[in-house]
C-alpha cells in the first residue's frame, strides 16, 4: 500500500510548514507557509479516510479563515521597523522548560492509562455521503441549531464592526 | 465511465429510516436502481480519484516554480536604478504602500466566513438529494435545507438592512 508513504509525507510536510510559519519574521510570509500547511493538513485527513473534513480544511481554513488572518494582519498594519526578530530573554530556558514538562506530561499520561486501540470504523465512515446521511437524518436537530449559531455569529460580527449605527 | 456508488456503508440509523443503504451493495446513481453483484464493477478505489489531483498539484508547482527558475537562472539581468525602484503607474510612488486598512474590510471578510459555513452544509446535501428523493425522502430533504437557508436568510436581511454591505 502506498498510503503510509502519503500519510508520513504530507505529515512531514505539515510540520517543515508549521516551523516555517512559525520562524518567519514578515507575518505575510507566515500567512503563506501557514495556507499550504492547512493543505498538508486536508491531505493528511484525507489519508486518514476523513474526507469530508479534507474539504472542510481546504474550503473553510485555507480559503475563508485565512482571508481573515491576512486583514488582520493588514489592519495591524505592521511596518518595516517592526519585522525585527522578535527575541525574549531566557527564551532557550524557557522552552526547555516547557518541552521538558509536556514530555513529563506526556509520558504520565501514557503510563497511567495504557495506550487502547480503537475498534477500526466501517469503510467509507468518512466520505462525504455517509456524514451528509447521519447530518440530516440522526443529527438533524443539531444541523438546524447550527444555522442559528451562525445567524447569532453574524448579527455579533454586524453589532461589533458597525458601532455607529 | 462508471458511475457505481459503492454504499455498503453501515451507518446507524435510527427510527424509521429505509434500510435501503444498508442492503444496497452498488447503487447505480445515473439510473436510480441498485445493482446487484454480476452488474456492478467497481474498478476504482475512492483514493484513486485523488490521483488527478495529485497531478494537478504537481504540474502547477512544477511548471511555476520551473519557469520562475528557468528566469532567474537563464535570464540576463542589467538592474539600474530605475528598474529596481517600486513600479506604481509610471510615476513616482506618492507615500508608503502600507496604509492602515479600514475595519470594513475585516466585517466583510466576517461575513464572508459565516456564509461560507452555509455553503458547506449545501455540499454532502446536494450529494445525497437524489438518494433521498429514491426513497420518498426528498421533501423532507428539502425542507431542511430550506429551513437551515431561511434561517441565515434573516441574517442576510439583517445584515443587508443595517447597512453593513454599504461603503459609505
Amino acid at each position: 500500500m502506498m498510503e503510509p508513504i502519503f500519510f508520513y509525507g504530507f505529515g512531514g510536510l505539515a510540520v517543515v510548514t508549521a516551523l516555517l510559519m512559525v520562524t518567519r519574521v514578515n507575518p505575510i510570509a507566515s500567512a503563506v507557509w501557514l495556507v499550504v500547511c492547512f493543505f498538508a493538513f486536508a491531505a493528511l485527513f484525507i489519508t486518514l479516510e476523513a474526507h469530508f473534513i479534507g474539504v472542510i480544511q481546504v474550503l473553510l481554513y485555507a480559503g475563508a479563515i485565512m482571508v481573515l488572518f491576512i486583514f488582520v494582519i493588514m489592519l495591524l498594519n505592521i511596518g518595516a521597523e517592526e519585522l525585527k526578530a522578535r527575541t525574549m530573554q531566557f527564551s532557550g530556558l524557557l522552552g526547555g522548560l516547557v518541552t521538558i514538562y509536556l514530555i513529563v506530561l506526556i509520558t504520565l499520561g501514557l503510563l497511567k492509562n495504557p495506550v487502547r486501540f480503537f475498534e477500526p470504523l466501517t469503510e467509507g465512515y468518512g466520505y462525504v455521503a455517509p456524514v451528509g446521511r447521519l447530518l440530516f437524518t440522526k443529527y438533524l436537530v443539531p444541523f438546524e441549531l447550527t444555522s442559528v449559531l451562525l445567524l447569532v455569529a453574524i448579527v455579533g460580527s454586524v453589532v461589533m464592526g458597525k458601532r455607529k449605527l | 465511465m462508471n458511475h457505481t456508488v459503492n454504499c455498503a456503508i453501515s451507518v446507524p440509523f435510527e427510527g424509521t429510516f429505509p434500510r435501503i443503504f444498508d442492503t444496497c451493495q452498488n447503487f447505480d446513481v445515473l439510473n436510480n436502481r441498485c445493482l446487484n453483484a454480476s452488474e456492478a464493477v467497481i474498478t476504482s478505489t475512492v483514493m484513486d480519484s485523488y490521483i488527478p489531483l495529485l497531478m494537478l498539484f504537481a504540474i502547477g508547482i512544477g511548471l511555476s516554480g520551473g519557469f520562475v527558475l528557468l528566469s532567474h537562472f537563464i535570464g540576463t539581468k542589467k538592474p539600474t536604478p530605475e528598474k529596481m525602484g517600486p513600479y506604481e503607474c509610471g510615476l513616482d510612488p506618492i507615500g508608503t504602500p502600507r496604509q492602515r486598512f479600514s475595519v470594513k474590510f475585516y466585517l466583510v471578510a466576517m461575513l464572508f466566513i459565516l456564509f461560507d459555513i452555509e455553503v458547506v452544509f449545501l455540499y454532502p446535501w446536494a450529494q445525497l438529494f437524489r438518494e433521498f428523493k429514491l426513497v420518498g425522502l426528498g421533501p423532507l430533504l428539502f425542507t431542511e435545507m430550506v429551513v437551515f437557508l431561511g434561517v441565515l436568510g434573516l441574517g442576510l436581511v439583517y445584515v443587508w438592512k443595517r447597512g453593513a454591505l454599504e461603503w459609505e
